[in-house]
């Protein structure tokens, strides 16, 4: 018999129907009950159409409610649905069983890979197949199918699936075992932003203000957490007859993003399929089935161990002794973290050979551990790499954001003179960071006992963009001493001053983006004579709005609305009041996009507003009165106590 | 022609197999045997291209096995831990195998259906272990391979059901010229199949010949010496193992019996005679040398 007639493939195969015939109907009651859980959405629209027959739905209803489910809803679902899609399809990995049927078959592992590939898909796309149908049949039978936003929640779709289902595939072919590959993908897709706040936050215990920036590209690396911020179902808006602003249509923004993520998923398709070639047979069911990934498996449990467990420890021990002040001691949480990076270590051990017996003869690793533990926290503690001293030359600061106590986040030029004037106060609290770090040493107390004591306590958050792009972020927790804040120029306290005050920064607190425009506003206080919390709109229409706004920067031009509560000035009491402004800012060439709030809390220096108040009927003077008689009796109480201690 | 070349395969510091070296002619019914952990099944995947060879090769009709689905596809593998799926009937593997193998054969598939007797629509988890391997050899057979590679491939089958399938194999054979490689602990029944003998001990092939050559290269010598005791043996004859029952006295030596006897005759021995070994005592004699062999154990 001539077995090379009847047996031998003729051409190279990529893809076997067989296989993928008998993936989809295997697991078929995975995604046929999702499907059928999903049909009931198109059948309550139904329900809501057929009762709802004198009310009018729209074709623009429909893209709202399918940009929004494409936005809010699809990305966390397919990060879950995807994963269990690919448990299924790469089961026959992880048990030796199956592995070994499977790799006896006459086709190769490219084969078998994209065969599998393409069921795992369509066991993720068929759902959304089959509810998109239903949902297309009900929305044409009403007419109000919008077919723009039916291709463009299909791309979407399409996109997000490839994502999720390739990351997942990556894992599965990382590892043996499909408990491991479920807590790696989960993991995964955290892991950026996750190992980000570990990071900042164990250096920020050590680093003299060093504050965490935001690193869009760290959050591009977590892609769930990436798409809910990037993903939007926005409205475009028109200018209506009346001078107002009013929906003309609904916009799906992010689709770029998914664009770049289906890319990225090809390759992590392609790198899949690398590895799976490389995958030996036989680590079917172990934690790492690479075992060139296995030490970094070993270091990287360990270090994660470090980073989370240790400084949970430390927190834990906060209370004992060795812990004063703002910042953490390098010694007692180098302990922490070696203890805790060790014990990762060995539970990465005991994974990795699926035994407890793994302490004999393995000193090397836990000493490799500590000995990098060490190295870190000197590195950090020591701050080698001069993250502290670090204040931007003017000229390489394309913008700088200001944030302390009244106001929002500023963003000033980085050209400007108020620019100058940060990058000042920023020099001047490097300057004085012995004395900070003294000042702050037992901060329970200095909280307490700040106001009595002729000081007080402001924080204040500078964010640096870069002209490059980057950014660099500080936060500092500032003693203030009125002696400093009023006679000595050389100090951060002074410069702060000269900061907060500025007529120029108090401006620019108000302004909103460019070609914003006034949209409304809400007034709140606390009425002391009533006892009772108040807010009111404003009205737009009748120019109070605009009246109020135009007080608001007057008092601003003449530095009346300091940019923190300012300390040891008995003028400007702050009497739980405040004004909120909104505005719709335009985003490119479209007007009214998004929408800016500018909050001012008012302080008893704010004459120009005050009067504006009561005489458009907003705060009676009488309720003024009281208000400003409290603040300026609790203002006296204070000094007398702080005199009395003094 | 299966042909393994010096192949060795670790598993985590432990070396599994060790330069093993072993040909399988074409149309042969060849018996790997040896001790548990010998590392037969770990030469079986390595055949059935499951397991990449850490070096050294397995060659089929001269071409490696491993990642190639032209040779895949004439060899077909029942191994010691068949697997089916877990929702699966008869029909739904048989469908499964049949999108694979291009040569899967329906006519067969009906007549080995009134063979084996097992109803094609029941659950295959649901079937004795007896019964799972008679739907793995309809399957496997049904695929028409050139080459058969079967691990434990009895084992939990009923006395009839063994001669059944042995019977049918032996027909391919006959018939098809079926190459088949057969892994087994029972060397009384690879004895009556077998054509072709290799011997696994720590990872290597001790030796492999034809059962032929094997039984006449060892032999066993009963002898009766006519002294109180037995004269020395000459020097260069390879005495495996001597035992004696009163003034009967066993040798198991590695030669030719004709010429043994011959030599043995310059003795004046009061009786002499040649016996064949069984495969079994083969194995048992042949891995004597190699440390292991059954201990006494005074409890």
């Amino acid at each position: 018999m001539s077995w090379e007639v009847s047996t031998m493939l003729s051409r190279k195969s990529y893809f076997n129907a067989t296989l993928f015939r008998k993936n989809l109907s295997r697991f078929w009651p995975l995604w046929g009950g999702v499907s059928l859980l999903g049909s009931v959405f198109p059948l309550y629209l139904l329900l809501q159409l057929l009762n709802l027959r004198g009310l009018q739905a729209t074709a623009s209803d429909i893209t709202i409610s399918l940009y929004q489910v494409t936005a809010y809803f699809v990305p966390g679902f397919l990060l879950v649905y995807a994963s269990l899609c690919g448990v299924l399809v790469w089961s026959y990995l992880n048990s030796a069983r199956s592995v070994g049927l499977y790799h006896a078959l006459p086709v190769d592992r490219t084969c078998l890979f994209l065969t599998s590939v393409a069921s795992g898909l369509a066991m993720v796309l068929l759902p959304f197949a089959i509810v998109g149908l239903f949902f297309v049949l009900v929305t044409l039978c009403f007419g109000i199918l919008s077919f723009q936003a039916l291709a463009t929640t299909v791309v979407a779709v399409l996109g997000m699936a490839l994502l999720y289902f390739a990351s997942f595939t990556l894992v599965a072919m990382i590892t043996g075992s499909s408990f491991a590959a479920l807590v790696f993908y989960y993991l995964g897709h955290f892991l950026a932003v996750l190992l980000q706040e570990l990071v900042f936050s164990f250096a920020r215990g050590f680093l003299f203000g060093v504050e965490q920036a935001s690193l869009p590209w760290v959050t591009f690396f977590s892609p769930t957490a990436y798409l809910y911020e990037n993903l939007r179902c926005v409205p475009v808006y028109t200018e209506s007859s009346s001078g107002g602003w009013e929906v003309l249509d609904w916009r799906f923004e992010g689709l770029g993003t998914i664009g770049i993520y289906a890319l990225i998923a090809l390759v992590i398709l392609a790198v899949s399929l690398l590895l799976y070639r490389r995958r030996s047979s036989e680590c079917a069911g172990d934690v790492i089935a690479q075992r060139w990934l296995r030490p970094v498996f070993r270091y990287g449990v360990a270090l994660f161990f470090g980073l989370t467990l240790g400084q949970l420890l430390y927190s834990l021990v906060y209370g004992l002794p060795f812990q004063r002040g703002l910042y953490n001691h390098m010694l007692p949480m180098a302990v922490c973290v070696i203890l805790t990076s060790i014990i990762g270590y060995y539970v990465a051990s005991m994974l990795l050979k699926k035994s407890l017996r793994v302490f004999r003869r393995s000193w090397r690793g836990p000493l490799t551990v500590a000995a990098i533990v060490v190295i870190l926290c000197g590195c950090v503690s020591f701050d080698l790499f001069g993250l502290t001293a670090y204040v931007p030359a003017q000229e390489d600061v394309a913008s700088v954001s200001i944030r302390s106590g009244a106001t929002g986040s500023i963003t000033i030029s980085g050209e400007s003179a108020a620019a100058a004037q940060v990058l000042r106060v920023h020099q001047a609290i490097l300057d004085d960071e012995a004395y900070i770090r003294e000042s702050t040493a037992d901060i329970d107390s200095f909280y307490s006992y700040s106001s009595i004591l002729g000081s007080d306590v402001t924080y204040l958050d500078i964010t640096y963009t870069l002209r490059g792009g980057r950014q660099v972020a500080r936060s500092y927790t500032l003693p203030l001493t009125l002696d400093r804040w009023q006679n000595q120029p050389d100090t951060y306290d002074y410069q702060l001053r000269e900061l907060a005050m500025s007529p120029e920064l108090q401006t620019l607190a108000l302004m909103p983006g460019d070609g914003g425009a006034l949209m409304g506003g809400y007034f709140y206080y606390y009425d002391l004579v009533n006892d009772v919390y108040e807010d009111s709109p404003i009205e737009a229409t009748a120019s109070h709005l605009d009246r109020l706004y135009e007080a608001v920067l007057a008092d601003a031009a003449e530095g009346r609305c300091p940019l923190i509560p300012l300390p040891f000035d008995s003028a400007t009491e702050y009497m739980d009041m405040s004004l909120e402004f909104t505005f719709r800012v335009p985003e490119g060439d479209t007007p009214g996009q998004r929408t800016e709030w500018v909050q001012v809390e008012l302080n008893s220096g704010m004459t120009h507003t005050l009067d504006t108040l009561v005489e458009l009927g907003y705060l009676r003077q009488d309720v003024l009165d009281t208000i400003q008689r409290a603040a300026a009796l609790q203002e006296g109480a204070t000094e007398a106590l702080s005199a009395q201690t003094a | 022609m299966i042909e393994v070349q010096q192949l060795t395969k670790t598993f985590d510091g432990f070396r599994a197999l060790d330069q093993a070296t072993l040909t399988v002619p074409d149309g042969a019914i060849y018996g790997l045997v040896g001790p548990n952990g010998a590392g037969k099944s770990t030469v079986i995947r390595h055949l059935t291209g499951v397991y990449r060879p850490d070096s050294g090769q397995v060659l089929v009709d001269g071409e490696p096995i491993y990642e190639n689905p032209g040779k895949k596809a004439l060899m077909a593998a029942i191994p010691d831990d068949w697997f089916y799926f877990p929702s699966a009937t008869v029909r739904d593997m048989m469908r499964f195998y049949r999108g694979f193998y291009p040569s899967f054969d329906m006519d067969r598939y009906a007549k080995l259906r009134e063979v084996f007797e097992i109803p094609e629509k029941s659950l295959i988890r649901r079937l004795s272990k007896g019964m799972q391997k008679q739907v793995a050899f309809w399957l496997t057979l049904c695929c028409r391979p050139k080459y058969l590679v079967l691990d434990e491939p009895v084992d939990g089958l009923d006395p009839v059901m063994r001669r059944q399938v042995w019977s049918l194999l032996m027909a391919d054979v006959t018939e098809y010229g079926t190459t088949v490689l057969v892994s087994s602990h029972n060397l009384r029944e690879l004895e009556d199949v077998c054509d072709h003998v290799g011997i696994m001990n720590k990872g290597k092939i001790l030796l492999e010949r034809s059962l032929s050559d094997l039984q006449e290269n060892i032999v066993k010598l009963q002898a009766v010496w006519s002294g109180a005791e037995p004269p020395e043996l000459p020097e260069d004859l390879q005495v495996l193992h001597t035992s004696h029952v009163g003034r009967v006295y066993t040798y198991i030596v590695r030669g030719n019996g004709r010429s043994l006897q011959e030599r043995l005759s310059a003795f004046q021995p009061l009786m002499l005679e040649a016996l064949p070994l069984s495969l079994e005592e083969i194995f048992i004699y042949e891995l004597g040398g190699e440390h292991y062999a059954v201990k006494e154990i005074v409890l």
